[in-house]
C-alpha cells in the first residue's frame, strides 16, 4: 500500500518520460549520474535510497498488481508507465516525510546510534553491565561508547531527556507511524520488533514497514534539523559531515583534482580513466556545487542555444536537444546545461526540499 | 600450574558456573599441560569453555578458527557481556581501518577469533607469528574431512599454518565426528599424537520422534496437535525461507496466545539479532527457523523441536535436536516427514557445489578479470555479485582454483592451457563431492523408513555405544504422545493494547518516577 503510494507519486512526476525501472533505481539510491539527474529533474529528490533492500522481484509484483488493479496504465515508450489516479502536486502524507537524496546515509546512522543508545542507558539505569548489543556495527558501538564517556556527569538526565524529544518529534506524525516507530526500539530486558513481526501486527507488507519506518526517521531528521536548539540531545545523533557527502567517492576524487586546476584531460591521464568517465564526474559535480563554472566548458553563445533547445523538447531526451542544437554541441555540454537547467528551474519554484 | 581444583574456582569465577559439565574437565586438563586434544562433546554441552577458560588462564594468546562468521561474532558478544573484554573477531568482512586498528592492539588480546581463510593472508600470519599461541584452536574440525557433513577445504591448509606458527598445542573440537571422521582429522592436522577425548553424542533426555504423513496438510494438523498439547518453548525447523515465514504467518494467525517468530539468514542483520535475543529473553515462544537459526544460541528450556523438513544429513539433524533440553529435562523432537519431501533436500545438496554452467562461467569472470589486469574483489557480498554464487559455492571454488594456482590471495595467474585441465579436474571433483552428499541424504532417508530403535540407529555410526532411557526412548519403541508431560512454562502474554506514548514512557524507564 505505502511502495504503492510511492510509486504512483513518482509516475505522476516522471510523466511517461522514463521507463518503471528508473523508479527502482531511485529507490534503492543507485549513485549513478543518471539516477541522481532524473530525481533532480522530476523532482524526486526526497524518494532518493528510501529502501535500500528492495528486491527487484517484489517491485515487478506491485507494478504488475497496480496495472491490474487499474492504478496504472502502459505508456508511449519503453517499459514506461502512467499513473490513473490526479495527484496532488506536494504531498501531504507521509510521502511529504522524505527527503532521501540529502537523509539516505544519515538516516541509518542516526537510528543505528538512537537504538543503541536506548538499549545503553536503559540497562545502565538498571545496573545491568553485561547485555548483547542489538546493533553490531564497530563504528556505531565506538560513538555510543564515546557519547556515554562525554556524558558520564549528567548520565541520569539522557533518558528523560531522550523521552522528551522523542515525545515531541513524534507529536509530528501520525499514531500508527508513531506507534510502529516505538516498537521497533529496545530497552532493558525487553528487545524490540522485527520487520516480520511489525509486519504481522500491523497488517502491512514487509516493504511496508521498511518505507514507513524510513519516513518517521527522515520527518524527525527534518524537524531536528530546523530547530537544533529544540532537540539538543538528539541533534548530536545527526552526523552533519556525511550530510553533504552525495558524490560518489570516485567523483569526489576528479573533484579534488579539478579544484587544484587541472583539466579533464589531465585528470584523465592522472587517474587513468576514460575521458567519459572524467566527463561523467563533471556533470555530477555541476548537479551540487553551487559555484560550478559551466562558463569553463560551455562558452555564453553555446549555453543560450542549449537552454533553448531544452525548453522546445520537455522529455529532456540528450538525444532530442543534440539533433535540435546540432553536432558542433558535444553530449557532455549538453548535459552540463541540463544540471543548470535543472538548478534553475528549481530554485525558481522556490526549492521543495528544504525541509 | 593451575591445580584441579583451581580450575573450578576459576570456572566459577570467570563465567558464573558452579561445576563443569561432562567431558570438560579432561580436555582442559590436557589443554593446560600442553598436550594436543581431540575432543568430541555433544551439542549444548559448553564446547566452548574447553578453550574460553584456558585462554584465561595460559599467559601467551589463543587462536579460534570458526568456520562461520555469524557464530564468531556470537561468541565474542557473549563473552563481552560476560566481562571477559580482551577478545576479538577478525574477519574478511572488516574494512581495512578496523582491520589496521586491531592489527596494532593483536598482541593486547587474550582471544582471538579468526575464519579459516584469513590464515591464509601473508600480513595477517606474519602478525600472528610474533604473538606467543599457547593454545591453537580448531572448531568444528569435523569441516577437515570429506567424511564430515559440512568440508571445509580451506580446513586442510590449517596443517601448514600450524607448521608456519611452530606448532603451538592443538586443540581440535567437534560435535560430530564418526570414527572416520576422527582419524581423518588426526591425519591432517599432522601434528603428531593427540590426547583423544570422545564423549558420547547421544542425548538421553531427548526423546526421537518420527511422524509420517502424506501431505502438507496433515503436517500442520500434527503441528497444530502438538501446539494445542504443549504450551513451551519450540523450535520448528524449514528448509527453505519461503516456508519458514509462511507457516509462521499461518501460525501466528491461529495461534493468538503465542508469540510467534521466524528467522532465517535471509533476513538484515539487527531483526536477526533481535529475534534471537526476545527469545532468549522469553519474548517469544515459537521460532520457525532455517538451519541458520541455534548456532550461537544457549537457551537451555527448549523443550519441543519440530522438523516440517528433514535436513540432508544425520548430523545436522544432531545438532539441531541437541539444541533442546540442555537443562537435561525430558524434551521432544518430532520429524514429520512426507514421501514427497525427499525433492527438497535433494535440491538443497544440489545448490550447496557450483553447477558446471557456473564452474563454466566463474572461469571466464575470472579471465576476463585477468584481461582487464584487475584483482578479485575484496569483500565477499562484491564476488557473489560478480560471480553469480553463493558463499558455500564460492568457498569451494576458491579453494580448487588456489589450488590450481589460478588464484593466488587476490591475484590471478592467466594461463589457458593450465585452465582448460584445472576445469575438467574441477568438474570431475564437483561430481564427487555431489555424489558423497547425495549418500548422506540417502542414510537419512533410510533412518526415517528404519522400523527399530531410532536411537540406536541414528547413533551407531558415531559411537559404539548409547544410553537407552529408562521410559521414553523413541517412536519405534513404543513412545506416544499422551505420555509425555514436560514442565510447561507460563506464557506471559501482554496484550498489546497501550499507547505509544506509553510504551516509550515505559521503555526510557520514566514510568516510576511520575
Ligand atoms: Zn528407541
Amino acid at each position: 500500500m505505502y511502495l504503492e503510494k510511492v510509486i504512483d507519486y513518482a509516475l505522476s512526476q516522471i510523466k511517461d518520460r522514463r521507463s518503471i525501472n528508473s523508479i527502482f533505481y531511485l529507490l534503492k539510491g543507485k549513485k549513478s549520474i543518471q539516477t541522481i539527474h532524473d530525481a533532480e529533474i522530476f523532482q524526486l529528490e526526497r524518494f532518493f535510497g528510501i529502501h535500500k533492500t528492495l528486491h527487484i522481484d517484489t517491485f515487478e509484483a506491485v507494478i504488475q498488481q497496480m496495472r491490474s488493479d487499474g492504478l496504472i496504465m502502459k505508456g508511449a515508450i519503453k517499459d514506461s508507465f502512467l499513473s490513473v489516479t490526479e495527484i496532488e502536486k506536494v504531498p501531504t502524507d507521509f510521502r511529504a516525510y522524505f527527503n532521501g537524496l540529502k537523509f539516505e546515509s544519515i538516516a541509518p546512522t542516526f537510528m543505528n546510534r538512537l537504538l543503541l543508545l536506548i538499549q545503553t542507558y536503559t540497562n545502565s539505569q538498571m545496573k545491568n553491565k553485561s547485555f548483547i548489543p542489538i546493533i553490531d556495527i564497530p563504528d556505531i558501538i565506538a560513538w555510543v561508547k564515546y557519547f556515554y564517556r562525554q556524558n558520564k556527569n549528567r548520565e541520569a538526565d539522557i533518558l528523560p531527556e531522550m523521552y522528551h524529544e522523542l515525545h515531541c518529534l513524534l507529536q509530528y506524525v501520525d499514531d500508527m507511524e508513531a506507534s510502529l516507530f516505538v516498537d521497533r526500539l529496545t530497552g532493558y530486558q525487553h528487545y524490540g520488533m522485527s520487520t516480520g513481526q511489525l509486519k504481522e501486527k500491523y497488517k502491512i507488507s514487509k516493504d511496508d514497514v521498511i518505507l514507513l519506518h524510513t519516513a518517521v526517521v527522515h520527518k524527525m531528521i527534518s524537524l531536528i534539523h530546523q530547530d537544533k536548539k529544540d532537540y539538543p540531545l538528539l541533534q548530536g545523533l545527526v552526523d552533519y559531515e556525511e550530510y553533504t557527502s552525495i558524490l560518489t567517492a570516485s567523483a569526489q576524487k576528479t573533484f579534488r583534482f579539478f579544484k587544484m586546476g587541472l583539466t579533464v584531460e589531465e585528470i584523465s591521464r592522472k587517474r587513468g580513466l576514460k575521458k567519459n568517465t572524467i566527463y561523467d564526474h563533471m556533470v555530477e559535480i555541476a548537479l551540487h556545487e553551487q559555484e560550478f563554472p559551466f562558463h569553463q566548458f560551455v562558452d555564453e553563445q553555446a549555453q543560450q542555444l542549449i537552454l533553448q533547445a531544452i525548453k522546445t523538447n520537455p522529455s529532456h531526451r540528450l538525444r532530442d536537444i543534440r539533433s535540435t542544437v546540432g553536432d558542433s554541441i558535444s553530449y557532455f555540454q549538453i548535459r552540463l546545461m541540463l544540471t543548470k537547467f535543472t538548478r534553475l528551474t528549481r530554485d525558481k519554484h522556490g526549492k521543495q526540499q528544504t525541509t | 600450574m593451575v591445580s584441579n581444583k583451581q580450575l573450578e574456582v576459576h570456572l566459577e569465577r570467570i563465567f558464573g558456573y558452579h561445576s563443569f559439565r561432562p567431558g570438560q574437565r579432561e580436555i582442559i586438563e590436557d589443554v593446560m599441560k600442553g598436550e594436543h586434544v581431540l575432543g568430541v562433546l555433544p551439542t549444548g554441552t559448553g564446547k566452548s569453555i574447553c578453550y574460553q577458560l584456558p585462554a584465561m588462564l595460559l599467559s601467551g594468546t589463543t587462536v579460534v578458527v570458526s568456520p562461520l562468521i555469524s557464530l564468531m561474532m556470537d561468541q565474542v558478544k557473549q563473552l563481552k557481556a560476560t566481562n571477559f573484554k580482551k577478545v576479538v573477531a577478525i574477519n574478511s568482512f572488516l574494512d581495512s581501518k578496523q582491520r589496521n586498528e586491531i592489527y596494532r592492539q593483536l598482541h593486547e588480546y587474550k582471544l582471538i577469533y579468526v575464519s579459516p581463510e584469513l590464515l591464509q593472508q601473508d600480513a595477517f600470519m606474519h602478525r600472528l607469528d610474533k604473538l606467543h599461541i599457547s593454545l591453537f584452536v580448531i572448531d568444528e574440525a569435523h569441516c577437515i574431512s570429506q567424511w564430515g557433513h559440512e568440508f571445509r577445504p580451506d580446513y586442510l591448509r590449517l596443517k601448514d599454518v600450524i607448521k608456519t606458527l611452530a606448532y603451538p598445542p592443538v586443540l581440535a573440537l567437534s560435535a560430530t565426528a564418526t570414527p572416520k571422521v576422527q582419524k581423518d582429522i588426526m591425519k591432517a592436522l599432522d601434528v603428531g599424537e593427540m590426547k583423544k577425548h570422545i564423549n558420547p553424542i547421544d542425548r538421553e533426555n531427548i526423546i526421537l520422534t518420527i511422524r509420517k504423513v502424506t501431505n502438507k496438510q496433515e503436517k500442520l494438523e500434527e503441528i497444530d496437535g502438538l501446539l494445542k498439547k504443549y504450551n513451551v518453548p519450540t523450535l520448528i525447523y524449514f528448509s527453505s525461507r519461503h516456508a519458514c515465514e509462511n507457516i509462521a504467518q499461518l501460525l501466528s494467525g491461529k495461534w493468538q496466545d503465542r508469540r510467534i517468530a521466524f528467522y532465517h539468514g535471509g533476513m538484515e542483520q539487527l531483526d536477526r539479532v533481535i529475534v534471537q535475543q526476545q527469545f532468549m529473553n522469553n519474548q517469544l515462544d515459537i521460532i520457525c527457523c532455517t538451519s541458520a537459526f541455534g548456532m550461537g544460541i544457549n537457551k537451555s528450556n527448549i523443550r519441543l523441536v519440530i522438523h516440517y523438513h528433514f535436513p540432508a544429513e544425520m548430523e545436522a539433524y544432531i545438532q539441531e535436536v541437541g539444541r533442546a533440553g540442555r537443562d537435561g529435562l525430558s524434551s521432544l523432537s518430532v520429524l514429520l516427514f512426507a514421501a514427497n519431501d525427499l525433492y527438497l533436500p535433494k535440491q538443497i545438496v544440489e545448490n550447496e557445489l557450483p553447477s558446471s554452467a557456473s564452474i563454466h562461467q566463474s572461469f571466464e569472470v575470472l579471465s576476463h578479470l585477468a584481461n582487464k589486469g584487475q584483482p578479485l574483489p575484496i569483500n565477499q557480498k562484491e564476488i557473489g555479485q560478480l560471480f553469480s554464487l553463493t558463499e558455500t559455492q564460492w568457498n569451494f571454488l576458491q579453494y580448487q582454483f588456489e589450488k590450481h594456482g589460478i588464484i593466488k590471495e587476490r591475484k590471478i595467474n592467466f594461463n589457458e592451457n593450465k585452465w582448460q585441465h584445472a576445469f575438467s579436474t574441477i568438474q570431475l571433483y564437483r561430481d564427487e563431492r555431489l555424489i558423497q552428499k547425495e549418500a548422506k541424504l540417502m542414510e537419512m532417508v533410510k533412518w526415517i523408513q528404519c522400523t527399530s530403535c531410532l536411537r540406536e540407529e541414528l547413533f551407531i555410526q558415531f559411537q559404539d555405544a548409547f544410553t537407552k532411557p529408562n521410559n521414553h526412548c523413541c517412536s519405534n519403541c513404543g513412545f506416544v504422545l499422551d505420555d509425555w508431560t514436560p514442565i510447561e512454562s507460563k506464557s506471559s502474554l501482554k496484550k498489546d493494547a497501550e499507547s505509544w506514548q506509553t510504551k516509550l514512557e515505559s521503555l526510557l524507564l520514566l514510568g516510576d518516577k511520575k
